[in-house]
Protein backbone atom coordinates (compact mmCIF):
# COMPACT_ATOMS: atom_id res chain seq x y z
CA UNK A 1 0.00 0.00 0.00
CA UNK A 2 1.26 3.59 -0.94
CA UNK A 3 0.62 6.25 1.80
CA UNK A 4 1.77 9.85 0.53
CA UNK A 5 0.88 13.29 1.93
CA UNK A 6 2.67 16.25 0.76
CA UNK A 7 3.05 19.61 -0.06
CA UNK A 8 5.24 21.29 -2.75
CA UNK A 9 5.22 24.61 -3.76
CA UNK A 10 5.63 25.44 -7.82
CA UNK A 11 5.89 29.07 -8.93
CA UNK A 12 2.24 29.14 -9.80
CA UNK A 13 0.82 27.24 -6.96
CA UNK A 14 0.85 24.81 -4.22
CA UNK A 15 0.50 20.88 -4.84
CA UNK A 16 -1.24 19.41 -1.52
CA UNK A 17 -1.48 15.67 -2.34
CA UNK A 18 -2.64 13.26 0.24
CA UNK A 19 -3.21 9.77 -1.19
CA UNK A 20 -3.52 6.55 0.36
CA UNK A 21 -3.40 3.48 -2.08
CA UNK A 22 -3.87 -0.38 -2.03
CA UNK A 23 -2.84 -2.28 -5.28
CA UNK A 24 -5.45 -0.45 -7.29
CA UNK A 25 -4.63 1.93 -10.27
CA UNK A 26 -4.98 5.30 -9.99
CA UNK A 27 -5.53 7.93 -12.52
CA UNK A 28 -4.17 11.02 -12.33
CA UNK A 29 -6.45 13.12 -14.77
CA UNK A 30 -5.96 16.98 -16.11
CA UNK A 31 -4.35 19.28 -18.67
CA UNK A 32 -0.94 19.81 -19.16
CA UNK A 33 0.77 21.74 -15.83
CA UNK A 34 -1.72 20.46 -13.32
CA UNK A 35 1.07 19.26 -11.05
CA UNK A 36 0.09 15.44 -12.41
CA UNK A 37 4.01 15.11 -13.14
CA UNK A 38 5.56 16.51 -10.44
CA UNK A 39 3.40 14.16 -8.71
CA UNK A 40 5.01 11.48 -9.95
CA UNK A 41 8.81 12.55 -9.61
CA UNK A 42 7.80 13.32 -6.01
CA UNK A 43 7.15 9.88 -5.71
CA UNK A 44 10.18 8.42 -7.14
CA UNK A 45 11.99 10.93 -5.57
CA UNK A 46 13.36 13.09 -8.69
CA UNK A 47 12.22 15.85 -7.07
CA UNK A 48 11.71 16.99 -3.02
CA UNK A 49 8.67 17.89 -1.59
CA UNK A 50 8.56 20.47 0.75
CA UNK A 51 7.04 18.24 3.93
CA UNK A 52 4.90 15.40 3.72
CA UNK A 53 5.72 11.56 4.26
CA UNK A 54 5.86 9.10 1.61
CA UNK A 55 5.75 5.44 2.56
CA UNK A 56 5.05 1.83 0.90
CA UNK A 57 4.24 -1.17 3.08
CA UNK A 58 5.52 0.66 6.35
CA UNK A 59 8.67 1.59 4.65
CA UNK A 60 8.93 5.19 4.48
CA UNK A 61 10.99 6.96 1.95
CA UNK A 62 10.42 10.21 2.89
CA UNK A 63 9.54 11.78 5.87
CA UNK A 64 10.39 15.70 6.82
CA UNK A 65 9.72 15.16 10.02
CA UNK A 66 12.81 12.97 10.63
CA UNK A 67 14.62 14.45 7.63
CA UNK A 68 14.88 11.18 5.84
CA UNK A 69 14.52 11.51 2.06
CA UNK A 70 15.22 7.73 0.46
CA UNK A 71 17.74 8.28 -3.10
CA UNK A 72 15.32 7.35 -6.27
CA UNK A 73 18.11 4.17 -6.79
CA UNK A 74 16.85 3.07 -3.74
CA UNK A 75 12.95 3.22 -3.20
CA UNK A 76 12.20 0.47 -5.78
CA UNK A 77 9.85 2.35 -7.51
CA UNK A 78 9.50 1.54 -11.41
CA UNK A 79 8.58 4.33 -13.54
CA UNK A 80 7.42 4.63 -17.15
CA UNK A 81 8.38 7.62 -18.50
CA UNK A 82 6.21 9.67 -21.60
CA UNK A 83 8.10 8.49 -24.77
CA UNK A 84 9.20 5.61 -22.87
CA UNK A 85 12.74 7.29 -22.05
CA UNK A 86 14.81 4.02 -23.84
CA UNK A 87 18.50 4.11 -23.39
CA UNK A 88 19.23 4.75 -27.31
CA UNK A 89 23.06 3.23 -27.46
CA UNK A 90 21.46 -0.60 -25.56
CA UNK A 91 19.80 -2.84 -27.50
CA UNK A 92 16.46 -3.82 -26.10
CA UNK A 93 17.98 -6.92 -23.75
CA UNK A 94 20.55 -4.44 -22.33
CA UNK A 95 17.97 -1.90 -21.65
CA UNK A 96 16.11 -4.39 -19.97
CA UNK A 97 19.30 -6.38 -17.84
CA UNK A 98 20.29 -2.38 -17.09
CA UNK A 99 18.28 -2.19 -13.46
CA UNK A 100 19.64 -5.60 -12.71
CA UNK A 101 23.35 -4.67 -12.79
CA UNK A 102 22.51 -1.79 -10.91
CA UNK A 103 24.10 -2.47 -6.49
CA UNK A 104 20.94 -2.55 -5.72
CA UNK A 105 18.98 -5.48 -7.72
CA UNK A 106 22.01 -7.23 -8.25
CA UNK A 107 20.99 -10.49 -5.51
CA UNK A 108 17.55 -10.68 -8.19
CA UNK A 109 19.48 -11.61 -10.84
CA UNK A 110 18.42 -15.18 -9.99
CA UNK A 111 14.58 -14.40 -9.62
CA UNK A 112 13.71 -12.79 -12.55
CA UNK A 113 14.50 -13.51 -16.28
CA UNK A 114 14.18 -10.35 -18.52
CA UNK A 115 13.91 -12.34 -21.56
CA UNK A 116 10.92 -14.84 -20.32
CA UNK A 117 9.57 -11.66 -19.08
CA UNK A 118 10.04 -10.04 -22.73
CA UNK A 119 8.73 -12.90 -23.88
CA UNK A 120 5.52 -12.35 -22.84
CA UNK A 121 5.16 -8.79 -23.26
CA UNK A 122 5.24 -10.44 -27.23
CA UNK A 123 8.93 -8.50 -27.81
CA UNK A 124 11.08 -11.37 -26.70
CA UNK A 125 12.21 -11.50 -30.64
CA UNK A 126 13.45 -7.91 -30.28
CA UNK A 127 16.19 -8.20 -28.00
CA UNK A 128 18.86 -7.62 -30.41
CA UNK A 129 16.96 -4.52 -31.60
CA UNK A 130 17.97 -1.07 -31.01
CA UNK A 131 15.00 1.51 -29.61
CA UNK A 132 15.86 3.54 -33.13
CA UNK A 133 14.56 0.12 -34.49
CA UNK A 134 11.32 -0.22 -32.98
CA UNK A 135 7.79 0.87 -33.29
CA UNK A 136 5.68 3.09 -30.65
CA UNK A 137 3.99 -0.02 -29.07
CA UNK A 138 7.02 -2.59 -29.23
CA UNK A 139 8.71 0.36 -27.13
CA UNK A 140 6.31 0.72 -24.52
CA UNK A 141 6.02 -3.18 -24.21
CA UNK A 142 10.34 -2.97 -23.93
CA UNK A 143 9.97 0.00 -21.31
CA UNK A 144 6.96 -1.30 -19.28
CA UNK A 145 9.71 -4.76 -18.95
CA UNK A 146 12.15 -2.98 -17.95
CA UNK A 147 10.59 -1.05 -15.29
CA UNK A 148 8.78 -4.41 -14.00
CA UNK A 149 12.28 -6.37 -14.24
CA UNK A 150 13.54 -4.93 -10.93
CA UNK A 151 10.22 -6.20 -9.49
CA UNK A 152 9.23 -2.37 -8.26
CA UNK A 153 6.18 -2.16 -5.15
CA UNK A 154 5.00 1.02 -7.09
CA UNK A 155 4.54 1.80 -10.77
CA UNK A 156 4.32 5.44 -12.21
CA UNK A 157 3.25 5.44 -15.77
CA UNK A 158 3.99 8.92 -17.40
CA UNK A 159 0.74 9.66 -20.45
CA UNK A 160 1.78 5.88 -21.46
CA UNK A 161 -0.37 5.74 -24.47
CA UNK A 162 0.23 9.38 -25.82
CA UNK A 163 2.25 8.63 -28.30
CA UNK A 164 0.66 5.94 -29.85
CA UNK A 165 -1.94 5.87 -32.54
CA UNK A 166 -5.82 4.71 -31.82
CA UNK A 167 -5.86 0.44 -32.14
CA UNK A 168 -2.28 0.14 -30.50
CA UNK A 169 -3.47 2.37 -27.66
CA UNK A 170 -6.26 0.17 -26.97
CA UNK A 171 -4.66 -2.75 -27.10
CA UNK A 172 -1.87 -1.89 -24.92
CA UNK A 173 -5.00 -0.41 -22.38
CA UNK A 174 -5.83 -4.06 -22.03
CA UNK A 175 -2.50 -5.25 -21.15
CA UNK A 176 -1.37 -3.00 -18.71
CA UNK A 177 -4.86 -3.96 -17.35
CA UNK A 178 -3.65 -7.19 -17.29
CA UNK A 179 -0.43 -6.57 -16.18
CA UNK A 180 -2.09 -5.01 -12.98
CA UNK A 181 -3.88 -7.87 -12.43
CA UNK A 182 -0.99 -10.14 -12.47
CA UNK A 183 1.83 -7.96 -10.67
CA UNK A 184 -1.03 -6.84 -7.46
CA UNK A 185 1.08 -3.64 -7.02
CA UNK A 186 -0.77 0.26 -6.81
CA UNK A 187 -0.16 1.71 -10.64
CA UNK A 188 -0.58 5.37 -10.64
CA UNK A 189 -1.46 6.47 -14.06
CA UNK A 190 -1.09 9.82 -15.61
CA UNK A 191 -3.38 11.08 -18.48
CA UNK A 192 -5.62 13.88 -20.02
CA UNK A 193 -7.50 11.57 -22.20
CA UNK A 194 -10.98 10.50 -20.45
CA UNK A 195 -11.38 7.08 -22.38
CA UNK A 196 -7.74 5.80 -20.49
CA UNK A 197 -9.31 7.08 -17.08
CA UNK A 198 -12.33 5.31 -17.85
CA UNK A 199 -11.30 2.12 -18.79
CA UNK A 200 -8.16 1.42 -16.47
CA UNK A 201 -9.04 3.78 -13.45
CA UNK A 202 -9.52 2.12 -10.53
CA UNK A 203 -10.01 5.72 -8.88
CA UNK A 204 -9.74 8.74 -11.10
CA UNK A 205 -8.89 11.99 -9.96
CA UNK A 206 -9.55 15.11 -11.78
CA UNK A 207 -6.64 17.50 -11.23
CA UNK A 208 -6.08 21.28 -11.42
CA UNK A 209 -3.21 23.52 -10.51
CA UNK A 210 -2.45 20.67 -8.23
CA UNK A 211 -5.51 20.26 -6.66
CA UNK A 212 -8.88 17.76 -7.08
CA UNK A 213 -11.84 19.52 -8.67
CA UNK A 214 -13.38 19.00 -4.99
CA UNK A 215 -10.44 20.39 -3.36
CA UNK A 216 -6.89 19.24 -2.16
CA UNK A 217 -5.92 16.34 -4.23
CA UNK A 218 -7.16 13.79 -1.08
CA UNK A 219 -7.44 9.56 -1.88
CA UNK A 220 -8.00 7.22 0.57
CA UNK A 221 -8.74 4.08 -1.00
CA UNK A 222 -8.33 1.01 0.10
CA UNK A 223 -9.64 -2.49 -0.67
CA UNK B 1 20.26 18.17 -53.27
CA UNK B 2 20.52 21.55 -55.08
CA UNK B 3 18.21 22.78 -57.16
CA UNK B 4 19.77 23.13 -60.67
CA UNK B 5 18.03 26.46 -60.58
CA UNK B 6 19.88 29.04 -58.80
CA UNK B 7 18.37 32.64 -58.81
CA UNK B 8 19.72 36.34 -57.91
CA UNK B 9 20.13 35.42 -54.29
CA UNK B 10 21.26 32.13 -54.45
CA UNK B 11 23.64 33.21 -56.73
CA UNK B 12 25.51 35.68 -54.66
CA UNK B 13 25.82 33.33 -51.72
CA UNK B 14 27.71 30.46 -54.34
CA UNK B 15 29.67 33.38 -55.32
CA UNK B 16 31.29 34.21 -51.83
CA UNK B 17 31.42 30.69 -51.12
CA UNK B 18 33.52 29.90 -54.30
CA UNK B 19 36.04 32.77 -53.58
CA UNK B 20 36.62 32.04 -50.31
CA UNK B 21 37.08 28.34 -50.97
CA UNK B 22 39.31 29.35 -53.95
CA UNK B 23 41.53 32.01 -51.43
CA UNK B 24 42.06 28.80 -49.07
CA UNK B 25 43.12 26.65 -51.66
CA UNK B 26 45.56 29.53 -52.73
CA UNK B 27 46.82 30.25 -49.27
CA UNK B 28 47.58 26.60 -48.14
CA UNK B 29 48.90 25.66 -51.87
CA UNK B 30 51.36 28.68 -51.12
CA UNK B 31 52.77 27.15 -48.29
CA UNK B 32 52.93 23.91 -49.44
CA UNK B 33 54.65 24.82 -52.85
CA UNK B 34 56.37 28.07 -52.08
CA UNK B 35 59.22 26.11 -50.09
CA UNK B 36 61.84 23.82 -51.62
CA UNK B 37 61.21 20.11 -51.68
CA UNK B 38 65.24 19.42 -51.11
CA UNK B 39 65.14 21.96 -47.89
CA UNK B 40 61.91 20.34 -46.50
CA UNK B 41 63.32 16.80 -46.31
CA UNK B 42 66.36 18.33 -44.57
CA UNK B 43 64.58 19.78 -42.13
CA UNK B 44 62.48 16.64 -40.97
CA UNK B 45 65.51 15.31 -40.35
CA UNK B 46 67.40 17.89 -38.07
CA UNK B 47 67.42 17.48 -34.48
CA UNK B 48 65.78 20.79 -33.34
CA UNK B 49 62.69 19.60 -35.64
CA UNK B 50 62.69 16.22 -33.74
CA UNK B 51 62.51 17.73 -30.51
CA UNK B 52 59.88 20.36 -31.31
CA UNK B 53 57.56 17.90 -32.84
CA UNK B 54 58.14 15.49 -30.07
CA UNK B 55 58.06 18.52 -27.14
CA UNK B 56 54.73 19.44 -28.79
CA UNK B 57 53.00 16.42 -29.23
CA UNK B 58 53.88 15.39 -25.58
CA UNK B 59 53.01 18.70 -24.16
CA UNK B 60 49.76 18.91 -26.14
CA UNK B 61 48.39 15.82 -25.47
CA UNK B 62 48.91 16.24 -21.71
CA UNK B 63 46.97 19.74 -21.52
CA UNK B 64 44.53 17.96 -23.51
CA UNK B 65 44.18 14.94 -20.75
CA UNK B 66 43.75 17.24 -18.03
CA UNK B 67 41.53 19.99 -20.25
CA UNK B 68 39.25 17.34 -20.23
CA UNK B 69 39.66 16.50 -16.25
CA UNK B 70 38.59 20.17 -15.86
CA UNK B 71 35.60 20.22 -18.68
CA UNK B 72 33.93 16.69 -18.03
CA UNK B 73 32.55 17.97 -14.49
CA UNK B 74 32.35 21.74 -15.26
CA UNK B 75 30.60 21.01 -18.59
CA UNK B 76 28.10 18.55 -16.40
CA UNK B 77 27.52 21.01 -14.09
CA UNK B 78 26.85 24.01 -16.65
CA UNK B 79 24.49 21.63 -18.36
CA UNK B 80 22.63 20.18 -15.67
CA UNK B 81 22.31 22.96 -12.81
CA UNK B 82 20.66 26.14 -12.71
CA UNK B 83 22.04 28.56 -10.25
CA UNK B 84 22.54 32.32 -9.17
CA UNK B 85 25.32 33.46 -11.41
CA UNK B 86 25.76 31.05 -13.68
CA UNK B 87 25.90 33.41 -16.97
CA UNK B 88 29.05 35.05 -14.96
CA UNK B 89 30.69 31.72 -14.35
CA UNK B 90 30.14 30.58 -17.77
CA UNK B 91 31.50 34.07 -19.42
CA UNK B 92 34.31 33.76 -16.54
CA UNK B 93 35.82 30.43 -18.49
CA UNK B 94 34.95 31.70 -21.83
CA UNK B 95 37.90 34.52 -21.14
CA UNK B 96 40.42 32.39 -22.70
CA UNK B 97 38.51 32.26 -25.85
CA UNK B 98 38.01 35.99 -25.93
CA UNK B 99 41.12 37.64 -24.72
CA UNK B 100 44.24 37.67 -26.92
CA UNK B 101 46.86 34.83 -26.48
CA UNK B 102 49.10 37.24 -25.34
CA UNK B 103 47.30 38.60 -22.51
CA UNK B 104 46.20 35.41 -21.46
CA UNK B 105 49.94 34.49 -21.11
CA UNK B 106 50.83 37.53 -19.25
CA UNK B 107 47.81 36.94 -16.38
CA UNK B 108 49.35 33.94 -16.14
CA UNK B 109 52.41 34.93 -15.79
CA UNK B 110 51.61 37.02 -12.76
CA UNK B 111 49.80 34.23 -11.07
CA UNK B 112 52.67 31.78 -11.42
CA UNK B 113 54.96 34.41 -10.80
CA UNK B 114 55.03 36.86 -8.15
CA UNK B 115 51.76 35.27 -7.03
CA UNK B 116 52.40 31.55 -6.54
CA UNK B 117 55.80 31.35 -7.82
CA UNK B 118 57.69 30.94 -4.59
CA UNK B 119 55.61 28.57 -3.39
CA UNK B 120 55.98 26.60 -6.29
CA UNK B 121 59.44 27.10 -6.44
CA UNK B 122 59.71 25.45 -2.44
CA UNK B 123 57.88 22.58 -3.91
CA UNK B 124 60.22 22.29 -6.99
CA UNK B 125 56.64 22.92 -9.00
CA UNK B 126 57.70 25.68 -10.82
CA UNK B 127 55.90 26.48 -14.02
CA UNK B 128 57.59 30.08 -15.56
CA UNK B 129 60.11 29.62 -18.33
CA UNK B 130 59.67 25.40 -18.30
CA UNK B 131 58.39 22.84 -20.03
CA UNK B 132 55.46 22.82 -17.25
CA UNK B 133 54.53 26.53 -18.43
CA UNK B 134 53.76 24.90 -21.91
CA UNK B 135 51.50 22.67 -20.74
CA UNK B 136 49.53 24.86 -18.24
CA UNK B 137 49.76 27.83 -20.82
CA UNK B 138 48.10 24.88 -23.75
CA UNK B 139 45.70 23.81 -20.70
CA UNK B 140 44.20 27.20 -20.37
CA UNK B 141 43.66 28.24 -23.90
CA UNK B 142 42.32 24.42 -24.86
CA UNK B 143 40.09 24.13 -21.97
CA UNK B 144 37.33 26.37 -22.77
CA UNK B 145 37.04 24.72 -26.38
CA UNK B 146 36.50 21.19 -24.66
CA UNK B 147 34.39 23.14 -21.88
CA UNK B 148 32.07 24.54 -24.50
CA UNK B 149 31.95 20.79 -26.66
CA UNK B 150 31.32 19.13 -23.64
CA UNK B 151 28.56 21.13 -22.18
CA UNK B 152 26.82 20.94 -25.37
CA UNK B 153 27.56 17.31 -26.05
CA UNK B 154 25.70 17.03 -22.21
CA UNK B 155 22.85 19.50 -23.04
CA UNK B 156 21.99 17.29 -26.09
CA UNK B 157 20.93 14.07 -23.75
CA UNK B 158 17.50 13.92 -22.39
CA UNK B 159 17.77 14.24 -18.70
CA UNK B 160 14.90 11.65 -18.42
CA UNK B 161 17.23 9.06 -19.57
CA UNK B 162 19.32 9.73 -16.36
CA UNK B 163 16.28 9.81 -13.91
CA UNK B 164 14.97 6.66 -15.38
CA UNK B 165 18.09 4.88 -14.66
CA UNK B 166 17.84 6.47 -11.10
CA UNK B 167 14.76 4.78 -11.22
CA UNK B 168 16.17 1.62 -11.91
CA UNK B 169 18.55 1.61 -8.89
CA UNK B 170 21.55 2.96 -10.33
CA UNK B 171 23.52 5.72 -8.40
CA UNK B 172 24.30 8.82 -9.88
CA UNK B 173 28.19 7.84 -10.60
CA UNK B 174 26.80 4.45 -12.83
CA UNK B 175 24.37 6.55 -14.38
CA UNK B 176 26.83 8.90 -15.88
CA UNK B 177 29.75 6.24 -16.05
CA UNK B 178 26.87 3.95 -18.11
CA UNK B 179 23.73 6.73 -19.62
CA UNK B 180 25.64 9.80 -19.78
CA UNK B 181 29.08 9.63 -20.84
CA UNK B 182 28.37 7.13 -23.88
CA UNK B 183 25.72 9.31 -25.48
CA UNK B 184 27.91 11.71 -25.07
CA UNK B 185 31.09 10.28 -26.52
CA UNK B 186 30.66 11.97 -29.76
CA UNK B 187 30.57 15.33 -28.69
CA UNK B 188 33.27 14.40 -25.91
CA UNK B 189 35.45 13.44 -28.38
CA UNK B 190 34.74 16.02 -31.12
CA UNK B 191 35.48 18.49 -27.77
CA UNK B 192 39.20 16.55 -27.02
CA UNK B 193 39.59 17.08 -31.18
CA UNK B 194 39.03 20.80 -30.41
CA UNK B 195 41.11 21.73 -27.54
CA UNK B 196 43.82 19.50 -28.83
CA UNK B 197 44.09 21.16 -31.87
CA UNK B 198 43.91 24.58 -30.02
CA UNK B 199 46.62 23.18 -28.01
CA UNK B 200 48.77 21.95 -30.35
CA UNK B 201 48.99 25.43 -32.40
CA UNK B 202 49.71 27.56 -28.94
CA UNK B 203 51.57 29.97 -29.21
CA UNK B 204 51.34 33.25 -27.71
CA UNK B 205 50.41 32.03 -23.65
CA UNK B 206 53.00 29.84 -24.30
CA UNK B 207 55.40 32.85 -25.44
CA UNK B 208 54.83 34.68 -22.54
CA UNK B 209 54.36 32.12 -19.45
CA UNK B 210 57.10 29.40 -20.67
CA UNK B 211 59.40 31.73 -22.49
CA UNK B 212 60.71 31.00 -26.09
CA UNK B 213 63.71 29.31 -25.65
CA UNK B 214 65.27 26.87 -28.54
CA UNK B 215 65.49 22.98 -27.88
CA UNK B 216 63.84 23.76 -24.20
CA UNK B 217 60.46 25.04 -24.63
CA UNK B 218 60.64 25.05 -28.45
CA UNK B 219 57.06 23.61 -30.00
CA UNK B 220 55.94 23.74 -33.31
CA UNK B 221 54.62 27.35 -33.10
CA UNK B 222 57.67 28.70 -31.20
CA UNK B 223 60.39 27.02 -33.64
CA UNK B 224 58.55 28.61 -36.54
CA UNK B 225 58.72 31.95 -34.77
CA UNK B 226 62.52 31.47 -33.75
CA UNK B 227 63.42 30.50 -36.93
CA UNK B 228 61.55 32.87 -38.72
CA UNK B 229 63.71 35.61 -36.96
CA UNK B 230 66.74 34.48 -37.61
CA UNK B 231 65.57 34.55 -41.11
CA UNK B 232 65.55 30.64 -41.88
CA UNK B 233 62.61 30.31 -43.95
CA UNK B 234 62.94 27.10 -45.09
CA UNK B 235 63.15 25.68 -41.60
CA UNK B 236 59.44 27.76 -40.82
CA UNK B 237 58.17 26.94 -43.74
CA UNK B 238 58.83 22.79 -43.30
CA UNK B 239 57.43 23.50 -39.86
CA UNK B 240 54.41 25.18 -41.13
CA UNK B 241 53.63 22.54 -43.60
CA UNK B 242 53.73 19.60 -41.05
CA UNK B 243 51.31 21.83 -38.44
CA UNK B 244 48.72 22.93 -41.56
CA UNK B 245 48.89 18.95 -42.54
CA UNK B 246 48.00 17.98 -38.92
CA UNK B 247 45.53 20.65 -38.31
CA UNK B 248 43.62 19.30 -41.78
CA UNK B 249 43.12 16.09 -40.22
CA UNK B 250 41.87 16.75 -36.86
CA UNK B 251 39.94 18.86 -38.44
CA UNK B 252 38.20 16.49 -40.32
CA UNK B 253 38.49 13.71 -38.01
CA UNK B 254 36.49 16.30 -35.64
CA UNK B 255 33.77 16.77 -38.73
CA UNK B 256 33.37 13.47 -39.23
CA UNK B 257 33.11 12.34 -35.44
CA UNK B 258 30.93 14.98 -34.29
CA UNK B 259 28.74 15.09 -37.94
CA UNK B 260 28.93 18.38 -37.92
CA UNK B 261 30.74 18.74 -41.11
CA UNK B 262 30.22 17.04 -44.92
CA UNK B 263 31.12 13.02 -44.42
CA UNK B 264 34.91 12.52 -46.00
Amino acid sequence: MLEASLTKKLWHFTLDVHLKVDNQILILLGPSGSGKTTILHLLAGLSKPNEGLIKINDRILYSSGKKLNISPQSRNIGYLFQDYALFPHMTVRQNVFYGLKSKSHKQDRAAMDPVELLHSFGVGHLVDRHPGQLSGGEKQRVALARALVVRPQLLLLDEPFSALDRNTRISLRHEVKKLHKHWQIPFILVTHDEEDAQFLGDITVSLEKGRSMDGSLNVVSCN
Amino acid sequence: MVNPRIGFFQGIFWLVFILITIFMVVMVGGLLFYGEWAAFLSVIQNPEFHFAVVFTLWTSLLATALAAVVAVPCGFILSRYHFRGKALIDALMDIPIVLPPLVSGLALLILFGPVLGNTLARLSLDVVFSARGVVVAQWFIATPFAIKTFKQAFDAIDPRLENVARTLGCSPTDVFLRVTMPLAKGGVLGGLTMAWARALGEFGATAMLAGITRMKTETLSVAIFLNMTIGDMQFAIATAVIMLIVALLLMSVFKVVTGTGVRL
